[in-house]
């Protein structure tokens, strides 16, 4: 295969503030080729976040600190970039856009104004054919109302704000889009138009998306891969067909089981027992242990390796491990 | 919005002026002045007229543009007061340039170095300057930098041995215009101490303001956004947080340049400097009712002035405000 576009391995960022050390990225090793979607998955404060504004290099050091491993852009390491390159990588290879589209963009300025921005910031054009490629960046994303380049933020609605966003992103044409749950904040057709377009710039640009949900709804609608993410690690990730039929790794087989769906509406909402660890004091061992209904001794004590099982699917569970685990004992696969 | 606000303060000074105890012929003539004398005078002075009709003249002749005589001088107020407003506003201005500059970079540099130790004593250096009197911080800079270091005069506008014909009365526009370069070298040096003694107050709430409006706006979304775009630091700093962090420090520089009118007066007593306080100081003790009256008016237009001023800078600065168009 390829080299890949965006390689994330063995990746830790801690925080330390005055309480103690929080570990939010504690080695997550993910890959994102060219041209290809990959969505990010589980629960809130997991390290979804930090993980990807990580690869913006915009996680605020210090209280983070990184910790070890490497984030490679096209083979390049950006841990430990200078500022300067970090701007020149910024909106023109990798952009992102956010969740609160209602504040992600700046109220004094006009929209017209923001997009030439990112725009000359990154190429030697004049202000004129800026604001051609602004208005031209804003049809793609389907707006095409007359005078909206002079318009600002707070005369748009929050879907108007996230194509912006989308569009503002999108107009240096980068390598590899992030979105962290672009949709979360919207109303659920608001939501399905945000993805559509999306899916369909990614198509028609090439552009890569690393797209970042706790909705596994819009993993199946979006995403080519998904990773799953547990307290600060990667547990599982596969293709999307994989990972839906056939989950193997306790936590996702949960985050499965609790897809509310419509042919069992009368049952009640599966949701995985206990809470999210507090991630300043960690579970030794498997950190979903206290959680999972398979744990066993060695789940306590030692902690398990992202395993390889075949056809790019792995998954950290002890019980995949033939020799310490207890094959038996491995979690009937839930069908969807 | 302006004209009741202008009318009210006509009646409210008008009135005060003439509860003032003592009477302006008195005092224009002297103590034992004979009683005759004081009555002719008062009668030509319309003084014995009833209070409303005294009011009225007033007004009226203020429509016409016409401030009144000083009775000291027997000179129209309108075309007395100008130097010494003149020299009021340069001091002013002066004044609110060096608050403005220093309090909104001391502002954002703490913002920037948020809890560094020049965080800490830029604003150790503002709390002092809080609360700093003005003219106990004038009486020091005349103390330390006039008397004892001698490196700037401490008082007066100009040296009085320069020869200089003001047009504008202000200084440093004439001396710019003829070109005297001796001139404005001397005005600046003039102009050192009164301008720092005045300007440290408001440069001090300014820089607290400045800091705790740029934090909160450095830490919003859309400053991510920006940094997400590959916008440099400074461009960050001064392009997009400054301008919504201006917000709320537009508020306090509308207060402060109050504040500062009144600062002004005493300021230009500690540094006998020919402006307006000076000119209401003298005019009250000789009981000049035009040339107080006038005065004080002038002074309210111009605060009123101020805070219109204010009001477009918010216009101009928020797109969400838009007047008149509610
Ligand atoms: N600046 C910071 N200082 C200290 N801790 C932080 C900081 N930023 C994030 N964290 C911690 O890192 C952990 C991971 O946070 P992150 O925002 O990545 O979660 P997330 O998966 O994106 O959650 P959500 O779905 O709620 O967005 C959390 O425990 C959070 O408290
Ligand atoms: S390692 Fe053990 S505790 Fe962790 S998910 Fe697997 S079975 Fe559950
Ligand atoms: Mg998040």
């Amino acid at each position: 295969m390829a080299e890949p576009l965006l390689d994330i391995s063995e990746f830790r960022m801690y925080f330390h503030t005055e309480k103690g050390v929080v570990k939010a990225v504690d080695g997550v090793d993910l890959t994102v080729h060219e041209g290809e979607v990959v969505g990010l998955v589980g629960e809130s404060g997991c390290g979804k976040s930090v993980t990807s504004l990580s690869v913006m290099g915009l996680v605020p050091q210090p209280p983070g600190k990184v910790e070890g491993g490497s984030i490679r852009l096209t083979g390049k390491d950006l841990t430990h970039l200078r500022q300067r390159e970090w701007q020149r990588i910024r909106g023109n290879d990798i952009s992102m856009i956010f969740q609160e589209p209602m504040t992600s963009l700046n109220p004094v300025f006009t929209i017209g104004d923001q997009i030439v921005e990112a725009l000359q910031k990154h190429q030697k054009i004049s202000k004129k054919e800026a604001k051609k490629r602004a208005g031209e960046a804003l049809k793609e994303v389907g707006i095409s109302r007359k005078g909206i380049l002079g318009e600002y933020p707070h005369q748009l609605s929050g879907g108007m704000r996230q194509r912006v966003m989308i569009a503002m992103a999108m107009v240096c044409r980068p390598k590899l889009l992030i979105a962290d749950e672009p949709t979360t904040a919207l109303d659920v057709t608001i939501q399905a138009q945000i993805l559509d377009l999306m899916r369909r710039l990614n198509e028609e640009t090439g552009t890569a998306i690393l797209m970042i949900t706790h909705d596994l709804g819009v993993v199946a609608e979006m995403c080519d891969r998904v990773v799953v993410m547990y307290a600060g690690e990667v547990v599982e990730k596969a293709d999307v067909k994989t990972l839906f039929q056939d989950p193997r790794h306790p936590y996702t087989q949960g985050l499965l089981k609790s897809i509310p769906q419509l042919d069992k509406r009368f049952d009640r909402l599966y949701s995985i027992p206990g809470n999210v660890p507090d991630p300043r004091k960690m579970p030794e061992g498997c950190r979903f242990s206290p959680r999972c209904e398979f744990a066993k001794d060695i789940c306590m004590t030692q902690k398990p390796d992202l395993l390889d099982l075949g056809k790019s699917h792995f998954s950290r569970c002890w019980l995949h491990d033939e020799k310490k685990g207890d094959a038996d004992r491995d979690p009937i696969t839930v069908t969807t | 919005m302006l004209i009741p606000v202008l009318i009210g303060m006509s009646v409210i000074t008008f009135f005060i002026v003439h509860a003032i105890p003592g009477s302006p012929a008195k005092a224009l003539l002297g103590e034992r002045a004979s009683p005759e004398a004081l009555h002719q005078l008062e009668e030509k002075m319309g003084l014995n007229d009833p209070l409303y009709i005294q009011y009225f003249n007033y007004i009226k002749n203020l429509l016409q543009g016409d401030l009144g005589t000083s009775i000291q001088t027997g000179q129209p107020v309108s075309e007395e007061i100008i130097p010494y407003l003149a020299a009021t506003f340069e001091l002013a201005l002066f004044a609110m340039v060096i608050a403005v500059f220093f309090g909104v970079n001391l502002g954002i540099f703490s913002a920037w170095r948020q809890n560094s130790s020049v965080d800490y004593l830029s604003m150790v250096i503002a709390l002092i300057g809080v609360s700093m009197p003005v003219f106990w911080l004038g009486l020091m800079e005349q103390w330390i930098f006039a008397q004892e270091l001698a490196w700037f005069p401490s008082s007066g506008r100009l040296d009085s041995r320069l020869f200089f014909e003001p047009v504008t009365h202000f200084y440093f526009l004439d001396a710019l215009i003829q070109g005297d370069f001796v001139v404005l070298q001397d005005a600046l040096k003039h102009m050192v101490l009164p301008a720092v003694a005045l300007g440290t107050i408001p440069m001090a709430i300014i820089a607290r303001m400045t800091r705790s409006s740029m934090l909160e706006v450095l830490r919003s979304d859309y400053i991510r956004t920006a940094r997400a775009k590959g916008v440099g630091e400074l461009l960050i700093i001064y392009k997009h947080a400054l301008k919504n962090a201006l917000i709320p420090i537009v508020t306090v520089f509308g207060l402060q340049m109050g504040l500062l009118l009144g600062g002004a007066i005493l300021t230009e007593t500690i540094f006998s400097w020919p402006g307006v306080g000076r000119y209401l100081y003298d005019a009250i003790h000789a009981r000049d009712y035009a040339v107080v009256q006038s005065g004080i008016l002038v002074v309210a237009t111009i605060f009123v002035l101020i805070n219109l001023i204010v009001d477009l800078l918010y216009a101009w600065i928020d797109p969400r405000i838009q007047y008149g168009k509610e």
